[in-house]
């Protein structure tokens, strides 16, 4: 029982990770209906950035602020320059835009960085915090960040007039540019804040998967099954979906076996594909023919 | 013979030669019509005879050639986002509804280009007295709304703007004769109260008529007759072999 508790606290640690690279895709998913597959390379890279900057000195959270921004402004500027242009290509196109960005991004970071692993700071202490048998200090600040992270996203787009444009720009292009809003800074700022959002993930799952270029390849995989069972176009599901596959996939690890950790992700993609598309919150899509 | 301010002055909206095409299909053929200041210019025509292209083209959602100015000032080619800003709203076709957010929502969106941030809720009240079926479903999702409280949404939204001309685009379609009544009633007050220009396109031509003080007729793209809504009103052989009714 008491492991079955201990399990479950640390899963919802890790579901906080996979909880804000989930809202960052459904990000990206309610501006271009495409799964951004470089969503996951892109943390990493900023990740790189922060352990770059350590390595020079910068303190860390000093480090952590500069990867976040700069991690903003190059989604920005990935938006603008490379996405932009095809935005109104086939779908298969632009998929292999965001694969090609994934390939590049990772190579990139191989052929700086290299591809041995490298330890990662964690700015918590590394005894448990208040005493506390279940949780290391890392598992709950990294929880505790997450939360801050994800509660002012939903401040900010529930109730500033800049949240809510982004929110009309994504749904209805149309209409958006017919009050005025600037559609296309808006996909843009988008492209940013989710871009910003992987990169805290990064730096925060970084101490615990360590740091290489393909750190962020399975997380990718669980984020993108807890947006799918919340529902691909539903932010509030994809969060509560990123904690739920935190915590099953710690149960399934140390009930099951380990290694059937990332087949119990690709099995709950295909099985809520299958069973039921829409996710637990999302909307069923009826197309007009 | 067009809606041109009487002492001079440019007129609010004054197009000339517009043209725009749909692909290889020419949809309009260099049309020339104004609005003037204050004033209410109809745009009559059967379905398909270029009405709802012609209000995409004022607005630049279209590619187009020839001149739109706005008080004299072109405006043709300037981005769709940049013409809103500088104060033409758009009722649109098929209304343009946020369905997944709020009726408030939706009025608040209206505002976007407004930094006045107090004066915007006392007209999203403005809105809720001219339609209080709107002011009953503020917090719910606007995508729940039929398609008359759409209709007055989609009015109310573009108003939020506090524009100096508005495109309507069929704003009667769908809607039950009575609330029809009640709309064009409140464009009236509007219209008078606040000096908004506007550019109503419809089928209804006995209520468009009713309302405007310019009118043209659109004939597959070509303005076939305008004149002062009052003298088309009364022109019985205009009424019976244009507009049928």
């Amino acid at each position: 029982m008491n492991q079955l508790l201990h399990q479950i606290l640390s899963g919802l640690a890790t579901g906080g990770i996979y909880a804000s690279v989930a809202l960052a895709l459904v990000m990206i998913y309610q501006a271009t209906h495409l799964v951004n597959f470089a969503q996951g390379e892109l943390a990493m890279f900023a990740t790189y950035l922060a352990w770059a900057l350590m390595q020079a000195g910068v303190p860390y959270w000093g480090a952590f602020a500069i990867t976040v921004v700069s991690a903003f402004v190059l989604g920005v500027a990935i938006e603008r320059i490379i996405v932009r242009p095809v935005e109104n290509s086939p779908i298969l196109a632009l998929v292999i835009v965001f694969i090609a960005l994934l390939v590049i991004f990772n190579s990139l970071a191989g052929w700086i960085f290299t591809y041995t692993i490298k330890p990662f700071p964690s700015p918590f202490p590394a005894h448990p915090l208040f005493g506390n048998s279940y949780l290391s200090s890392h598992e709950l600040g990294s929880m505790t960040i997450t939360l801050v992270v994800l509660l002012l996203l939903f401040v900010f787009f529930r109730f500033t007039p800049l949240g809510l444009a982004m929110r009309a720009a994504a749904q209805n292009p149309v209409s958006s540019r017919l009050v005025g809003i600037r559609v296309g800074w808006m996909l843009a700022l988008g492209w940013g804040l989710a871009a910003a959002i992987g990169s805290i993930a990064g730096m925060m799952v970084a101490p615990t998967v360590f740091l290489e270029p393909n750190m962020m390849g399975g997380i990718l995989l669980y984020a993108f099954a807890g947006a799918l069972l919340g529902g691909i176009d539903s932010p509030g599901g994809a969060v509560l979906g990123g904690f739920i596959v935190g915590v099953l996939e710690n149960v399934v690890g140390v009930y099951v076996g380990s290694e059937l950790k990332l087949t119990f992700a690709l099995v709950l993609i295909v099985g809520v594909l299958v069973v039921k598309p829409s996710g637990l919150f999302g909307k069923v899509h009826v197309v007009r023919v | 013979m067009s809606g041109a301010a009487k002492d001079g002055s440019a007129p609010l909206l004054d197009v000339r030669g517009l043209a725009a095409q749909y692909g290889p299909t020419q949809v309009l053929h260099g049309i020339d019509f104004s609005v003037a200041e204050g004033g209410i210019t109809a745009i009559l025509g059967a379905n398909g005879a270029g009405k709802t292209t012609l209000l995409r083209a004022v607005c630049n959602m279209i590619r187009t050639s020839g001149e739109v100015r706005l008080a004299g000032e072109r405006i043709d080619g300037q981005a769709t986002e940049a013409i809103v800003r500088r104060g033409v709203a758009h009722v649109p076709d098929g209304r343009g509804t946020f369905m997944n957010l709020s009726v408030e929502e939706n009025l608040r969106l209206g505002a976007h280009t407004r930094r006045d941030r107090a004066e915007i809720g006392a007209d999203c009240e403005r809105m809720y007295v001219h339609f209080p079926r709107l002011k009953e479903r503020r917090r719910q999702q606007a995508g729940t709304l039929s398609g008359g409280e759409q209709q007055m949404l989609a009015v109310s939204r573009a108003l939020m703007l506090r524009p100096r001309l508005l495109l309507l685009d069929e704003p009667s379609f769908g809607l039950a004769p009575l609330i029809v009544q009640q709309l064009f009633e409140i464009l009236r007050v509007i219209n008078k109260g606040e000096k908004i220009g506007m550019l109503l396109v419809e089928q209804n031509a006995a209520m468009a008529l009713a309302l405007a003080d310019h009118a043209y007729l659109l004939e597959t793209g070509r303005v076939v007759m305008s004149g002062a809504a009052e003298a088309i009103r009364s022109d019985e052989s205009i009424r019976r072999s244009y507009l049928g009714y």
